[in-house]
């Protein structure tokens, strides 16, 4: 089979989202032939056997329904009535509708926050990914000391946020940062990069690139999930390496990337602790991000209703992009790996 | 296809996941008020710098009042205006009975109902009325922890500003010493700028190595220059907040140009590199010899005799705007307070009444180089260290900042306008009126309310004729 056969052979699945493959339709249909005609209201009841182990498989996963439904169900539900409300965190939360989310379209430092926020999330989602699967290609080379590299590049994945931002205020001092220095020697004068407008989120884009390590393991796990047998077949049809990484690597890493664009979405419309830590928001907002200036409104100005407005638009917002990201994925994910 | 089946089962599903959430949530026993047990009072104390002086002072306590038992822990400092510590403390009922926080969030947290005012117990305990035993302290002190009628906890240190000046460089800089004698009183801004003109020294790239002076440096902002020119910043009558007025708008004109005459990014470059963002307290421009003058509070008398004690400095007043005007001057501090859900026991009011009182605040001032609140302390030299008399001197020109319910908006509002004149991101017209629309739409929901009687007028115990005789 040839690099581009394997690639061909995912096309049907992950062409246009109607053409499902016949076969499946009949392996759907099977079940409720099988229960007796199909249709709704031929409900088949459970024996005795399987209400309990129903109920054992429920008392099992008990644990996580409470937790999910404690920290995460109730909080959404309370966060999305408080919204509704003007509410300290004290007193009794007095109904305003939904001033609050007018008002929230109505801030220009919301206008401002989002800007940063999507600015942020434009950039650094993307070079995330690209850093990611760079380092997981350099962890998945075949040589005897690979323990060590995954080990060296997976490291500074370790450290806590907050800690790297008080280490990377180091690196970008004006005149002995590290930063600074080898900007100067392209001619760079000394400057605050996290004190201009214009650096501080770039600063804080290229610090995120030291948590790559994390998606790269993802990735790593992905590009070993990928048959050998593939890229020797590319070879004996004489494939070099560029062609076998853009028709065979990154075609079967589609899931993987799927999943690393998603978390990384997500995480970086969560951005905070580095622009609380080194800069507060500044300068002049440019660091403002949403999340930041969401915080700002429930624990300095006490705004908790307007601060779960943003909340609950944030959450929106989310999962209207996360489900513009799927619609899009069913164009590009090619699951054969994980399906053969 | 959801049909109304389904969606009576999802609602029905949400309401008992949000019942059952909110019954583990809220299902918790832990005391508050007249629950605690009278005899013990929780205290969240100051922070680690001072705990040594605050062992001293509750050790002085526990001596008078041995029944009472005091436990103390220390809370994450929440002196940025972040109630977040506190909030949840009193929300997971594990709230403090007094704690230690910033007056500047005293009218604020009081708004929220984060706070229980204390007017019952002064005239439960004190058999006086409230306003007879609060001018036992600064006016602008009690004036912080005034709101809407009530007071919320006894006031305990101040600092006053004050320009520091490095002698080795205004030897260099040629500097008249009668011009930074206090004694001839305050210098003016545009005197600062001729020593500015003629002293600052930057390297063949542009870099500054030595600079005068940093209008937005330490405790210099646009906010204390708005200060000096006496602009007004609340609308007593409409409960507005004011700081689109002309008067914010000639600041901010004038405060461009500063940032302007010094090349904002390049002195954000020297600042960044001899005193960089989380820098410890011995790493500032000033300390190592580069800075000229800056604008600090007592604090740095104290830093400086720990980390730098061989620099020779001299204080003197803040620079003034007119030649021949008063001194001005600010003042913050902290407090003590009690938060919903304390026992508001006596045992706790005791211990609160005594710490900030005169015993509390002779033990506790002169070890933290603050100046005392209580009036009696402020005017006995033993009260505080020695060091700070200059700002002690200062009481009489100090005001606060507004005792509003927006006091962290107001903060972040010229914050916010000092950056964007400082990156000239915005003119200054656009500034301002983006700073008044930030704030004043929060301020009409506490409306109508009016600042304290007096607020801003020198205090009778500290009036500028009685300075020198403190």
């Amino acid at each position: 089979m040839s690099a581009s056969d394997a690639v061909a052979t995912g096309t049907p699945r992950t062409g246009s989202p109607g053409s499902v493959p016949a076969a499946d339709l009949t392996a759907r249909s099977g079940p409720r032939a099988q229960n007796g005609g199909g249709g709704r209201s031929a409900k088949r009841k459970l024996t005795g056997r399987e209400k309990r182990n129903l109920r054992l498989g429920l008392l099992f996963i008990s644990p996580w329904i409470i937790g999910v439904a404690v920290f995460v169900i109730y909080p959404l539900i309370y966060s999305f009535v408080i919204s509704l409300t003007q509410y300290s965190g004290m007193q009794t939360p007095t109904f305003i509708g939904f001033q609050n989310y007018i008002a929230a379209f109505a801030d220009p430092m919301v206008h401002t926050s989002v800007g940063n926020t999507v600015y942020y999330m434009l950039l650094a989602v993307p070079i995330g990914l690209i850093v990611a699967l760079l380092l997981a290609m350099a962890m998945n080379r075949n040589v005897r000391e690979v323990a060590i590299y995954r080990t060296l590049l997976y490291l500074p994945s370790l450290i806590p946020m907050f800690a790297m931002s008080f280490i990377f205020i180091v690196f970008v001092n004006p005149q002995f940062g590290i930063v600074n220095q080898f900007l100067g020697l392209f001619g760079m004068p000394d400057t605050n990069l996290l004190g201009e407008p214009r650096y501080a989120k770039i600063v804080m884009i290229v610090m995120a690139q030291l948590g790559a390590g994390n998606a790269a393991l993802i990735y790593l796990a992905g590009l070993r999930n990928i048959p050998e047998t593939l890229y020797e077949a590319a070879r004996i049809d004489g494939a070099g390496k560029f062609r076998q990484f853009f028709s065979i690597t990154v075609p079967l890493l589609t899931p993987t990337i799927l999943f690393n664009l998603i978390t990384g979405v997500s995480g970086a419309m969560m951005v905070f602790t580095e622009a609380f830590i080194m800069t507060n928001g500044g300068p002049d907002n440019s660091t403002l991000f949403y999340m930041l200036y969401l915080y700002r409104n429930a624990f300095s100005y006490g705004q908790l209703g307007f601060a779960s407005a943003l909340a609950v638009l944030l959450f929106l917002f989310g999962m209207v992009l996360a489900g513009l990201i799927y619609w899009l994925s069913r164009r590009f994910v090619n699951y054969d790996v994980s399906a053969g | 296809m959801i049909n109304r089946r389904t969606l009576l089962r999802a609602l029905g599903a949400g309401a008992s996941v949000t019942i059952a959430g909110g019954s583990i949530v809220g299902c918790t026993d832990r005391p508050v008020g007249d629950d605690r047990d009278p005899d013990t009072v929780r205290v969240w104390g100051v922070s680690n710098s001072f705990e040594d002086t605050q062992t001293a002072v509750l050790e002085a306590f526990s001596e008078q009042y041995p029944e009472i038992k005091v436990n103390v822990s220390v809370a994450p400092d929440n002196g940025a205006g972040d109630n977040s510590p506190v909030i949840t403390a009193v929300r997971g009922r594990t709230g403090p009975d007094i704690f230690w926080m910033d007056r500047f969030n005293g009218a604020q947290y009081a708004s929220l109902g984060l706070l229980e005012p204390i007017d019952d117990l002064i005239e439960e305990y004190e058999k006086v009325s409230p306003e007879e035993f609060m001018s036992n302290w600064v006016k602008f002190a009690t004036d912080e922890l005034f709101y809407d009628g009530q007071y919320y906890g006894l006031p305990l240190d101040t600092d006053t500003r004050a320009l520091f000046y490095n002698k080795d460089l205004a030897e260099e800089a040629d500097i008249d010493p009668d011009l930074l004698d206090p004694e001839t009183g305050p210098m003016t801004i545009e005197q600062m700028w001729e020593i500015n003109d003629s002293f600052n020294i930057q390297d063949s790239r542009g870099t500054y190595e030595k600079l005068t002076w940093i209008p937005w440096d330490d405790q210099g902002s646009l906010l204390m220059w708005a200060y000096a020119y006496g602009v007004s910043m609340f609308n007593n009558e409409s409960c507005n907040v004011t700081l689109d007025s002309d008067e914010m708008l000639n600041v901010a004109k004038i405060y461009a140009e500063w940032a302007d005459r010094l090349d904002f990014p390049r002195v954000d470059a020297f600042k960044a590199t001899y005193q960089p963002p989380n820098a410890p307290p011995s790493q500032t421009s000033f300390f190592s010899g580069r800075q000229l003058f800056q604008i600090s509070v007592p604090d740095s008398v104290g830093s400086l005799k720990k980390y730098k004690p061989d620099l020779r400095y001299g204080l003197t007043h803040l620079p003034i705007a007119d030649s021949g005007g008063e001194p001005f001057n600010w003042a913050g501090g902290f407090s003590f307070a009690m938060p919903k859900g304390s026992s508001m026991s006596k045992s706790a009011w005791e211990l609160m009444k005594f710490y900030a009182g005169y015993e509390g605040q002779k033990i506790y001032m002169p070890g933290i180089a603050k100046i005392p609140t209580y009036v009696e302390a402020a005017k006995d030299r033993e009260a505080y260290d020695p060091a700070i008399q200059f700002f002690v001197d200062q009481m009489p020109y100090a005001q606060s900042r507004l005792p509003l319910p927006v006091g962290t908006k107001i903060w972040d509002a010229m914050f916010t306008l000092q950056d964007s004149l400082n990156q000239k991101s915005q003119s200054p017209e656009d500034a301002v009126t983006i700073a008044q629309e930030y704030v004043n739409p929060t301020m009409q929901q506490f409306c109508p309310i009016k600042l304290p009687e007096g607020f801003g007028q020198p205090d009778p115990n500290f009036l500028p004729e009685d300075a020198d005789n403190m």
